[in-house]
């Protein structure tokens, strides 16, 4: 039972992590290498208000707003030139990962910083005690998925935004500013994964590298699983999270990522465009 | 209504397709570009429309310039555009490409009016349905509602004849002239299908080589004059 409530553990707060990626890679088409990074905004914001006594709650709320805000900055002056340049994108947002990465290590040094939990305790949920925090954020998580789900899917802005993303000129000449929505796609990304970062500090040691190590599986969850809709990225985030905790009760971590990342690779190779939908360039 | 005055516009790369043309249209007339292939139409067309930029000249829409705009902009204006081919939102479901053409302009309340469903029934009957679906016809007819879903001023389209059958061609063609007739929309059309024009359209304008050669040419009958035809169509 642990084992099942470790690996939704695992799932949630990946697909938290994915969900800025499905607005950012998965529908604009932008490998954002800067994502980690916006998680670290996110966490960094929760440290500096915690610090100077502020509720975790209210940090929880300013964390994806500053995220927002440096995706917006981002795609303003680096990103909006380059949409059309696959390659220039990649080494432009590596370069702001860099940038924010340092400016971090500057400002808060290159040590872990703990966040106080504001859930401590645990709950007994079938049988197991589990600690409340981990269930606040599967709760959160599935929250959000279905938030972004009905805000992408069920909603003029989302219809708006997908218009943009299917036939920029046609939507353009339909009457929809592209520019604002690209703007408004970017910044809604960078927070969720702001929004990430801030809910993860609580539970997971936050230093300058904490995003690299859910970047990769982010990326390969979205190419495993496919992005016409949410349930190609919650396939794969379910595909990574248990596949990666099974493997993880019989192998070392290492080798466990070496399988998992062995086995994406297959999947993608018979199914490039993400098993369950259509990969659209 | 439409008053295009010395307007040149071109492709990156490509050099200059429209030369210093001009072109004139009154409110609530049916007009036709007709021309050979290469003369500039759809160049004429995505001048309009913005997603050319134009190199001189000026576009008017009742009196107010339209050049220093953007696509979006221009569209928010009152220009509807039917793109050769099409382009509806193949993914999405008919009352989404419909309910896009309301949302896209600042006002319009996002539900499709039932005016709109009247005048194009079959979009009524397949409004759940993926518009990847349809037959071109109904693609068609799917891509012009979408552009009156947003109320313009002056209706836009390139080439809708293309790659349709010859009775869709005429069912389109007298919804038009029913949609001119009843609300007094202006709309500016390119086309080279004959059937299309005769006898619905108002007047026609050819182009040659980027210019207007003629315009305010009358259109029924114009099937049966050789000389124009042959010259500006080389049928």
């Amino acid at each position: 039972m642990e084992l099942i409530l470790d690996t939704m553990n695992y799932f949630s707060v990946l697909m938290l992590v994915v969900l800025g990626l499905v607005v950012i890679f998965g529908l604009m088409n932008v490998i954002n290498m800067a994502h980690g990074e916006f998680m670290l905004i996110g966490a960094y914001t929760v440290v500096a208000m915690t610090g100077a006594g502020a509720s975790f709650w209210l940090a929880l709320i300013v964390a994806p707003i500053t995220a927002a805000l440096a995706g917006l900055a981002v795609e303003y002056f680096v990103v909006q030139r380059i949409y059309h340049r696959f390659l220039d994108t990649i080494l432009a947002t590596w370069g702001v990962s860099l940038i924010i990465k340092q400016a971090v290590i500057l400002i808060f040094g290159p040590t872990a910083q703990t966040v106080p939990n504001p859930l401590s305790g645990s709950m007994e949920v079938l049988g197991v005690a589990y600690p409340r925090m981990r269930l606040l954020i599967m709760a959160v998580s599935v929250a959000l998925t279905l938030g972004l789900y009905l805000a992408l899917f069920r909603s003029n802005i989302g219809l708006k935004l997908r218009a943009v993303i299917a036939n920029r000129n046609m939507a353009s000449a339909l009457g929809l500013n592209t520019r604002r929505m690209d703007m408004a796609c970017f910044s809604l990304g960078a927070g969720l994964a702001g929004f990430a970062g801030a809910m993860m500090s609580p539970v997971m040691s936050v230093d300058p590298h904490m995003g690299v190590g859910f970047l990769i599986p982010s990326f390969l969850a979205i190419l495993v699983g496919g992005v016409n809709s949410l349930a190609g990225p919650l396939f794969g985030v379910a595909a990574i999270s248990g596949s990666s905790n099974l493997i993880a009760g019989w192998l070392s971590q290492a080798d466990t990522q070496v399988i998992v990342f062995v086995l994406c690779m297959v999947l993608i190779r018979f199914f490039p465009e993400g098993v369950l939908n259509k990969r659209k360039r | 209504m439409l008053e295009i005055r010395r307007l040149s516009a071109g492709y990156p790369g490509g050099g200059r397709v429209l030369h210093e043309m001009d072109l004139s249209i009154g409110k609530g007339a049916f007009v036709a570009v007709l021309g050979r292939n290469g003369m500039g139409k759809t160049t004429l067309m995505k001048a309009i429309c913005g997603l050319l930029p134009s190199e001189t000249g000026e576009i008017r829409l009742d009196g107010q310039d339209l050049t220093p705009l953007r696509v979006y902009a221009r569209a928010q204006r009152g220009i509807g555009y039917v793109p050769q081919g099409r382009e509806v939102f193949k993914d999405f479901t008919v009352e989404e490409n419909l309910r896009v053409g309301r949302i896209a302009k600042p006002g319009l309340s996002p539900i499709v009016p039932e005016a709109l469903y009247a005048l194009f029934p079959i979009l009524k009957e397949r409004a759940g349905q993926k518009a990847g679906s349809l037959s071109g016809g109904q693609q068609q007819q799917l891509a012009i509602a979408r552009a009156l879903a947003g109320e313009p001023r002056l209706l836009l389209l390139d080439e809708p004849a293309e790659g349709i059958q010859p009775n869709i061609v005429q069912e389109i063609a007298r919804k038009l002239r029913e949609i001119v007739d009843e609300t007094g929309l202006t709309v500016l059309m390119v086309e080279q299908n004959l059937a299309m024009v005769d006898g619905w359209a108002d007047s026609i304008a050819f182009m040659d080589h980027g210019r207007i050669a003629e315009s305010g040419v009358p259109a029924k009958g114009i099937r049966a004059d050789r000389y124009r035809l042959s010259t500006y169509l080389s049928i």
